[in-house]
């Protein structure tokens, strides 16, 4: 084959490749109509499996109505407390990890007991402690993403290039600002990193948590609406609320694509 | 050959290195890298430090920045003892990482001044000088991995620059780098020594850069190593001779190794 014939080849075949948005989007709407399709062809009882058609109708009129906003709201409120506090927490231990050999021995001990302990775990002794309240789930979701954040920062710190760790010291860095303005930007992949696998982990705390909890003071969150809808049997509406979780967690990757792109990969810090 | 401790007559030595042992405790004892180095500097003095892979170069060079305590001996830097490193000692490495990735150019070099010190608006001043000096104001805004190996360089050399240090420690700092590019950052680093008066520690494995910088080249060999020479590298008339000593000086060593 000629050079030339192998560019016209390349060429025709970038002309039928479509964008992965597209791509993606064709599936999607390939996926749903098997979706309507095995409702309609297998008749399938509509108190058990709700239709797209169903769905979205569900869908639109809970937001429209506010029945699926304000559980919404709970379920992100409840989860960034939780994902704040633990992230909070897990910087403090690693930074005191790094400054100390105490502190280090003490975060590999509680890592090792800890992170292998499902979140969920903790609920029942979280509700002895705090009550059937958001205390108890906003503790069972910061204890549920220390450890992914703290692991993963202190391989960050770790992985940091001694050259970059000998420059802060010889401009005159004192130990803490050498943490805060060379360590912790130098780990900032690992750090998103950390963060992107912690909101995972609460992600599927909290929502747990609130079906375990029917309702959670005064209001409800994402799970008690779902739990909810399960007990009246309005199963559109059940449908309705993983949807929601679903279409919030694509929102988070995009948040935190969007983050990677003005930090890292702006820096050529990506290691992908 | 001047005695080791002689430096320029009248001048107190900016650097004193008193009978200094370096190395490192390691799970099967010490391991001695460097012994009984003796040497003084002085003020505007440029010593250039050569020897085999592996003699103990850049030890010796971590040492004087105080990243590294000696296990036995004595650095004094301006009179007092070298505990821990300033920006009186400024360091350039060889090393193409040791800029911050996510400051640009202009940060990468105004950052150190501030830590030390300066107000935003006189760092970024003093900043933009020193990267007029290193030929490099066009790429102030630019951040690190958008950077050739060379400016890269250049930005380390205006970052230690900038922090105005009586000493510059260079550990290599052209080693990574294309031989044009090499030879021009040379005479450039030449200009602004002599421009700025600083005195410089430069470590190289290239006799041609040794002579070439230095008022005196430290021969390491060894093992662990000890200075074999400390020779002035007088008039460019004399040099030839100088690099044939040196040369043999760094065969022999090789020799060694394989006995």
């Amino acid at each position: 084959m000629t050079v030339a014939t192998i560019a016209t080849d390349i060429r025709r075949r970038r002309r039928v490749e479509l964008p992965a948005v597209v791509r993606k989007a064709l599936l999607l709407v390939v996926l749903i109509g098997v979706w309507q399709a095995y409702v309609d062809l297998t008749h399938v009882s509509h108190l058990l499996f709700a239709s797209p058609w169903q769905t979205a109708k569900a869908f639109g009129r809970g937001w429209a109505r506010g029945q699926l906003g304000s559980p919404t709201a709970v379920t992100l409120r409840l989860l960034g407390e939780g994902v704040g506090i633990g992230a909070g927490v897990a910087l403090v231990f690693t930074v005191l990890a790094t400054l100390s050999r105490v502190g280090e021995d003490l975060l590999e001990l509680l890592t090792a007991i800890f992170n292998p302990l499902p979140g969920m775990a903790i609920l029942p002794l979280a509700m002895l402690w705090f009550g059937i309240n958001e205390s108890a789930i906003i503790f069972t979701i910061a204890l549920s993403t220390i450890w992914p954040i703290a692991i993963a920062l202190s391989v960050g710190f770790r992985t940091v290039s001694p050259t970059l760790t000998a420059v802060g010291r010889t401009i005159g860095l004192s130990r803490l600002r050498l943490v805060t303005d060379v360590l912790l930007p130098a780990a900032l992949p690992s750090a998103i990193g950390g963060v992107r696998a912690a909101w995972a982990f609460g992600w599927r705390t909290v929502i747990a948590a609130e079906l375990v909890f029917g309702v959670a003071g005064s209001r409800g969150g994402l799970g008690n609406y779902i739990n909810n809808a399960r007990l009246y049997l309005l199963t559109p509406q059940v449908f309705a609320g993983l949807v929601t979780i679903a279409l919030l967690g694509i929102a988070f990757e995009l948040v935190f694509a969007l983050l990677e792109r003005r930090t890292i990969v702006r820096w050529g810090m990506s290691r992908t | 050959m001047r005695d080791a401790l002689d430096t320029a007559p009248g001048m107190p030595p900016l650097l004193r290195i008193e009978h200094v042992q370096l190395g490192y405790e390691t799970a099967r004892g010490r391991h001695v890298a460097v012994d009984d180095v003796d040497l003084a500097l002085g003020a505007d003095e440029r010593l250039t430090v050569i020897g085999p892979s592996g003699c103990g170069k850049s030890t010796l060079l971590r040492a004087i920045a105080g990243l590294l305590a000696p296990l036995a001996g004595r650095i004094a830097f301006d009179g007092r003892p070298v505990t821990k490193p300033g920006p009186d000692r400024a360091v350039v490495f060889q090393d193409f990482d040791q800029l911050l990735p996510w400051r640009s150019v202009l940060g990468n070099v105004a950052y150190p001044l501030r830590v030390n010190g300066l107000g935003r608006r006189r760092a970024d001043e003093r900043a933009r000088e020193l990267l007029d000096l290193t030929d490099l104001s066009a790429a102030a805004d630019r951040h690190p991995h958008e950077l050739s190996g060379g400016m890269k360089q250049r930005v380390a050399i205006a970052r230690a620059l900038a922090l105005q240090p009586r000493l510059l420690l260079m550990d290599e700092p052209f080693g990574a780098l294309d031989a044009i590019t090499r030879e021009r950052l040379q005479g450039r680093l030449r200009e602004i020594l002599d421009e700025t008066r600083t005195a410089l520690v430069f470590v190289t494995h290239s006799i041609d850069e040794a002579l070439l910088l230095g008022d005196r080249v430290l021969v390491l060999a060894g093992a662990p190593s000890r200075v074999v020479a400390l020779h002035d590298v007088g008039t460019p008339d004399s040099q030839g001779e100088a690099r044939t000593q040196l040369q043999a000086l760094l065969a022999d060593d090789r020799g060694d190794d394989r006995d």
